[in-house]
Order: C-alpha cells, then structure tokens, then sequence
C-alpha cells in the first residue's frame, strides 16, 4: 500500500508540473462552467428566455398594453394564460420560472392618480407574481421588466408630459385636501418625493421629446426603491414566494457545473491515461517494474490518482458554483456518492485506454476522440436537458451522460430514491468494465 | 529478512545469479537462444556483443523484467526474480534513459528511495551521496529535462543504486558520454567493486571490457560464444601478436621501405631478433585484444 500511495503521489505531483496537464483538469472545466454559466445566465432552463406566465384578469385596453410591453422584454419569454391556478401550479413545479397575475381593475389603477398613490392597491400591488424563491435572479429581473411596462403604461394612460405633470398636480392637491390624520408624516413626505419625481418624469419626457427619440421613458429602478417612494413596490409587483418542487434547473449554472464535471473527468482519463502510456515509451515503467513493486501495484498507483483527482476536480466545481453562483445542493450524500461513482468509472475508463494505447500519439488521439463524441453525446456541450427525448436515451452509452445526472440529482432534479440509483449504477457499470478490461489489457501488454 | 540471509551466504557463495539455459523469443525473433551463465559475488561481469545480440534481453530476464520462454533465472539463495520480494536486491539501470523528466534529479532519486521503502532520512542520505557520487550535486534541483545527455546518463546510474544493491546491473551505461564522464563512470563501477558489490555491465565496447570487468561472456544472436576472463579469452581465441617492422628504403635514403608483420606467440622475442637487424627504424607490438576474439570467434567485427 505504502509503495502505491508513493506511486500516485508522484503522479500527482507530475501532474501540478505538466502545466498543460494541470490546465485541462483543472482550469478547463471551471472556466467552461462559469463562462458558459454567464452566457446563459438568466435562462433557467430555457437558452431564449426566463419562461414567465402571465394571467389577464382584467382585460382592459391598458392591460393588454401592459403585457405588450412586457412582451418586448427580450431576457423573458411570456405565456399568456387563463387560469392563475393553473400557472401557479406550474411554478410550483418548477416548469416555470414565475406567472405575473393583472388582477382585475388594472387598468383603473393604472389610468387614475388617485388609484395609483392614494392606496388602494395597498399591500395588494398593481401586479402580484407568483415566483420561485430559489431563482432570486429572476426575480430582480422581473421586478426590473414588470416596473418598466408599468412605467410606460402609466405614462401612456396619463398621455403626454402634460399629463404627468396634472397627475402629479392633482396628487398634491389631494394630499393637501386630505382630512388631517389621514395621511401621516411619512407618507406624506414620501409622496411629495413621488410627486416631485412625476414632475422631474414630465420634463424628461419633454426634452426627450425634443430630441427626437420618442416617449421612451425612463426604466425605474423597481428594487431599490423604498417602500412607497414611487414606483416601488407600492406600485410594482407583489410577489409571493411559493415552494417549488425541484424539477428544473435554477440557473444556468445547475446545468455547466455538471458540465464541468464531466470536461474535469475527461482530462483526468486522458493525463493519467496519457501518463501510463508515457512510462512505458519513456521507460520508467521499467524501472517502476524493477523495483519491487508488481505491475497491479504501478497500475493501483495510477488509479489512486486518477481517482483523487477526479475527486477534487468534481469538489472544486461545485464549491466555485455554490460560493459564486448560487448553486445549492440538495442532498450532499447523493452528491458525494455520485463524485465517488463518477471518479470510479472514468479511473476505470483510463485503465482501459492507457492499456489500449501503445503510443503515445496514437492513444491519445484515440483517447481524445472517443471521449469527444461520448462526452458531447452525454450532455457536455447541449446539456441533456435541452436534448429531444432520443439522443437523451442514446446517451445512455455515454459514461458523461450518467456522471453529469448523477450531480444533477443531486443538485436540482427531484429524483426519487430509486431514480437517483441509476446513474450511480450506471457508473459503477462502467468502472468495474473499466478496471476489468484495463487491467487485463494491461497484463496482456506486459507479459513477461 | 531472507535477504539478510541471502548477502550473509552472498559473500561466501560462489555464484550471485545463475541463468540456465534461457531462451527468449519476440514472436519469430529469437532474441536469447539457449544461453547460460553465473555471475560470481564481487565480480565485475561485462556481457560483450554486437547490436542485437541479446545482452538487453538477458539483463531484462536476470533481473526479472522478462519472463523466459524456457530455462531458469536464479539470485542465490532467493528464487526467481520475477517476485518483486527477490529484486529488492538487485540494483538495474536500463539501456534507456528512463527518468521522471518533471522532477529534479534529486526528487528522482528521493521517489525511488521511497518506492524500495526507505525511510526520509534515509533517502536523503543516499540521494546525496549518489549525487556526489556521479557528479550532478550542484545540479541536484534542476529539472532532468535541463540536464545534458550524459548527465542523464550519470543519474540513470544513480538511479539504480538508490537501495544499495548487492548486486548491480547496468545496460550499456557509457552511450553517448563523453570521455570525461566516460573515465567517472568506470570510477564509479570499480568503487562498486571495491565496496564488494557484484556488477554485470554490458557494452559492445571491447575496451570497456577489457579495463574493467573481470570476467567477460562474449555473446552474439542470443548465445555465449565463450566466457572467462580477459586474459584467458585472448589467450584461447585471440589469436597471434603482431610485430611489425619498418625498415629504411632498399636505396638506405630517408624513404621508407613496406612495412613487414610478423605473427607471433612470443612477440619480446620477435622484437628483440628485429631490433638487432641492421636497418630496422621503428617496431610495432599489436597485441591480440577482444576484438580479435569476436572476430575470431564470428569472422566479423565487433562493431558492425
Ligand atoms: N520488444 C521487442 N520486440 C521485438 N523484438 C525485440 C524486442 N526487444 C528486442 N528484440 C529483438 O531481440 C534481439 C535482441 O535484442 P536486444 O535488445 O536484447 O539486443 P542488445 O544486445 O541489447 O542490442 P543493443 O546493443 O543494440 O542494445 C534483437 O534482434 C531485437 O530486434
Ligand atoms: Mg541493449
């Protein structure tokens, strides 16, 4: 044991030396998790948009307005639907990222001054959405899209800049008229501010107008304002968190981490298979072999650290996607256990190649190709949740495809018990087959 | 603990390694056909042979590398080297250069050290004496693959004398050095010697041979064409010395005249009868070397 440990220390060790070596375990597949992570950032499970329901109650002209706009929103992708019970179910199980209902008297709200400021929509909101808490970035998002149609709808229903302009004149005029008592200090100095801010709208509106470029009017920050300062969330949307039973990713990242994963394991196979092979051309394998250590302890040697490597790279990756972008694993046993299967099967995946492997140009080229086509077919570049039923189920021979499950399970699919033992089988498939072929492979090569 | 036992009797037994009647074939290439030979405790062994004789084949079954295809391989007293237990004992370096190129020479030497189970300190000690031994201290943390040819070489040896061997092996170990490292190696094996270790050395150079071992087997196409020491095989296959002769010119000008040779058994007689001729300018001894006796043994030349 003791000569074995030595053996893949020092293969460790070569490992931090090869630069290029160390880059594709390591670095490759956390600058693909992240890059491609950021690229599809927002998506959730869609590559064109977060997938937003939305319930007309009302059925207003201002309405319909609202979710035009809305609509053009390109980072969402709307569905206009009937029921809010059947959209909030739809959240709820994590098929959509949120639904937005425009209760009934939308269009008054949106119309009248009084409606807008004086209450009335109180706790309630404009707009309520129902969201998954577990997508914080879709919320920001959607407060942000909902606040801007808002925007723009209000000032449309007010007309022109002259109609800000009178909404705010008349806002005052009704706070002052207020019975006293009815309106307190806060609120009331809060609504000057909102005033003051239709009328700072109104000019903007004006000089935009006089450059030419239309009545686009200013996007308001919807999160970051205060409680009843303006459109904030007095006026935005109300949203409701509902408990989302995990059946879909919540970000971009729940998918490129596993992908990480899988492009993690493909260089471990190829470096340590890669290195077994170069023992032998470059004649250290002999000198292992004459040194009395046997040839399953050179190959055990290889194995270990293959196997701590796989181990670490897998660690390393989800740790950057939980510490930096908000990965959250739902069952860490289930993790580690798919980490350990995974690592098991792709050590066994390079004794096999190693063993196949006579040269080192030939193996690798070899190597790199096979592993290329079962790495893509198994969810390394289109994730797998993003592929037509049938190559999901061709994917099935590709050990990646099973790796990047396994991680997946235990991140965000909501597998059952017995669904998340099957790619743990699978993999452990794999690496028996593995281990079986290679080191018989390799006996055969070496036969004294 | 075996092994304890092994050197206790190692230093008295005759014979460190035995191979009988070995023979190994690569597919339809027979690379060692039939050949045996025991090396002595405390001799310098040189296996002398041409390119593609079979000496590499022979040290990878002495030292348990390759399995042959029928005889047997014996280090005294232990078995088989084909049990990693047995080649504890056995120090070998391959023809090759065969060496961790990302690590340093010492961490090279340290790894090995590690591999055969010595302990840190151990290790450390050993790894520096052997870096001082042949040379490369002040280099010890530079990367092997910053080294030259011939400091590689020198660290393949090294290599090999990690665990301290009673017995050493070393495939051609002097290709592609030069002179001076050349001149350190054989220092190098004759200290071996002298600390009582056994060495088997093969070479296709005859004077390597010659200098340094004590006995030599001259093999050629996997067989041993005759085994004994220098002086012995000169004197059973080596044929006659030559003294040659240059006379003045037949006008007795400063030209000279041809050269004569004359074979002889008794050459300081030769020279001496020369000598008194009148005449006679320059006389040259050639002794018969082991050259002769491949030629003599193979009708061809050592070297292609
Ligand atoms: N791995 C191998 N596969 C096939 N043939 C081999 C192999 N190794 C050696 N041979 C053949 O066996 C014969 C003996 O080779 P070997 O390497 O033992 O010779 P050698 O005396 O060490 O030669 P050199 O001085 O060139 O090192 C040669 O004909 C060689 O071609
Ligand atoms: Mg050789």
């Amino acid at each position: 044991m003791r000569a074995v440990l030595a053996l893949a220390l020092k293969d460790l060790l070569l490992l931090r030396r090869d630069r290029a070596g160390a880059f594709f375990t390591l670095v490759f597949p956390v600058a693909f998790a992240v890059l491609f992570g950021l690229i599809f950032s927002g998506t959730t499970g869609t590559p064109t948009g977060v997938r937003v329901l939305v319930v007309d109650e009302d059925g207003s002209a201002a309405s319909a307005a609202f979710m035009e706009r809305l609509t053009r929103n390109e980072s969402l992708r709307i569905e206009v639907i009937g029921d809010a019970q059947v959209g909030a179910g739809a959240v709820r199980r994590g098929q959509r990222a949120a639904m937005l209902v425009l209760p009934a008297g939308f269009g008054e709200s949106v119309s009248s001054p009084t409606r807008l400021f004086g209450g009335g929509g109180g706790d309630e909101g404009l707009v309520r959405g129902v969201v998954d808490p577990g997508q914080r970035f879709t919320t920001g998002l959607l407060q942000g899209a909902v606040t801007a149609a808002l925007f723009e709808t209000v000032s449309g229903a007010m007309g022109e800049a002259e109609g800000v302009r009178r909404a705010a004149a008349d806002g005052r005029a009704m706070v002052a008229s207020a019975e006293p008592g009815t309106i307190n200090l806060p609120m009331r100095l809060a609504l000057r501010g909102v005033f003051d801010q239709l009328d700072v709208m109104a000019s903007e509106m004006e000089a935009a107008h006089a450059r030419g470029d239309g009545g686009d009017a200013p996007s308001g920050d919807g999160t970051g304002a205060g409680p009843g300062s303006g459109f904030g969330n007095g006026l935005g949307v109300r949203f409701e968190e509902v408990a989302v039973a995990r059946s879909g990713p919540r970000s971009s990242f729940d998918l490129t981490i596993p992908q990480g994963n899988a492009w993690g394991l493909m260089a471990c196979v190829i470096g340590f298979g890669m290195s077994l092979v170069t023992e032998r051309t470059r004649g250290t394998m002999t000198r292992l072999l004459v040194a009395p250590v046997s040839s399953s302890q050179v190959l055990a040697g290889k194995a270990v650290a293959c196997f701590a490597t796989a181990c670490f790279v897998q660690t390393v990756l989800i740790l950057v996607g939980v510490a930096f972008f908000g990965v959250r694993v739902g069952s860490v046993g289930l993790l580690a256990a798919g980490f350990v299967a995974a690592s098991f099967a792709f050590t066994g995946i390079m004794m096999t190649l190693s063993a196949v492997g006579r040269t080192e140009g030939g193996s690798e080229g070899f190597g790199r190709a096979v592993l290329l086509v079962l790495a893509l077919f198994g969810g390394g570049g289109v994730p797998l949740a993003f592929m037509p039923e049938w190559m999901r189920q061709v994917a099935g021979v590709s050990p990646f495809k099973w790796a990047i499950l396994a991680v997946e399970n235990a991140v965000w699919r909501g597998a059952s018990a017995a669904e998340a033992v099957v790619p743990l089988v699978a993999l452990a498939g794999f690496g028996v087959a593995g281990f079986v072929l290679g080191v018989w492979l390799f006996r055969r090569s070496l036969r004294r | 603990m075996r092994g304890a036992v092994w050197w206790g009797l190692g230093r008295y037994a005759e014979r460190v390694l035995t191979l009988r009647d070995v023979h190994k074939s690569y597919g339809s290439t027979v690379a060692v056909d039939g050949l045996s030979l025991h090396i002595e405790a405390g001799e310098v062994f040189g296996l002398l042979g041409p390119n593609g004789a079979g000496k590499s084949t022979t040290i990878g079954m002495a030292v348990g590398l390759l399995r042959p295809d029928r005889g047997s391989v014996e280090l005294a007293g232990l078995g088989s080297p084909t049990k990693a237990s047995v080649r504890r004992h056995l120090g070998a370096c391959p023809q090759q250069i065969a060496l961790y190129e990302q690590f340093s020479g010492e961490e090279n030497l340290l790894f090995l050290g590690k591999l055969h189970g010595l302990d840190r300190a151990t290790r450390k000690r050993r790894a520096a004496e052997l870096l001082e031994r042949v040379g490369l201290t002040a280099r010890a943390r530079d990367r092997v693959s910053a080294y030259s040819g011939g400091m590689q070489r020198r660290l393949n040896i090294a290599a090999a004398l990690v665990h301290d061997p009673q017995l050493v092996l070393l495939d051609e170990p002097t290709a592609g050095v030069d002179p001076h490292s050349r001149h350190a190696l054989f220092e190098l094996v004759r200290a071996l010697k002298s600390e009582g270790r056994t060495v088997v050395y093969t070479t296709h150079y005859m004077e390597e041979a010659q200098r340094l071992c004590d006995r030599v087997g001259v093999i050629d196409q996997g067989r041993v064409l005759a085994l004994g020491t220098v002086d012995e095989l000169i004197a059973a296959h080596g044929g006659q010395s030559v003294v040659t002769v240059l006379r003045d010119g037949p006008g007795g000008g400063a030209e000279e005249g041809e050269p004569e040779r004359i074979e002889t058994d008794d050459p300081m007689r030769e020279i001496a009868r020369v000598a008194a001729e009148p005449g006679a300018r320059e006389v040259r001894l050639e002794r018969p070397d082991l050259e002769g006796v491949f030629l003599h043994l193979t009708g061809r030349s050592l070297r292609d």
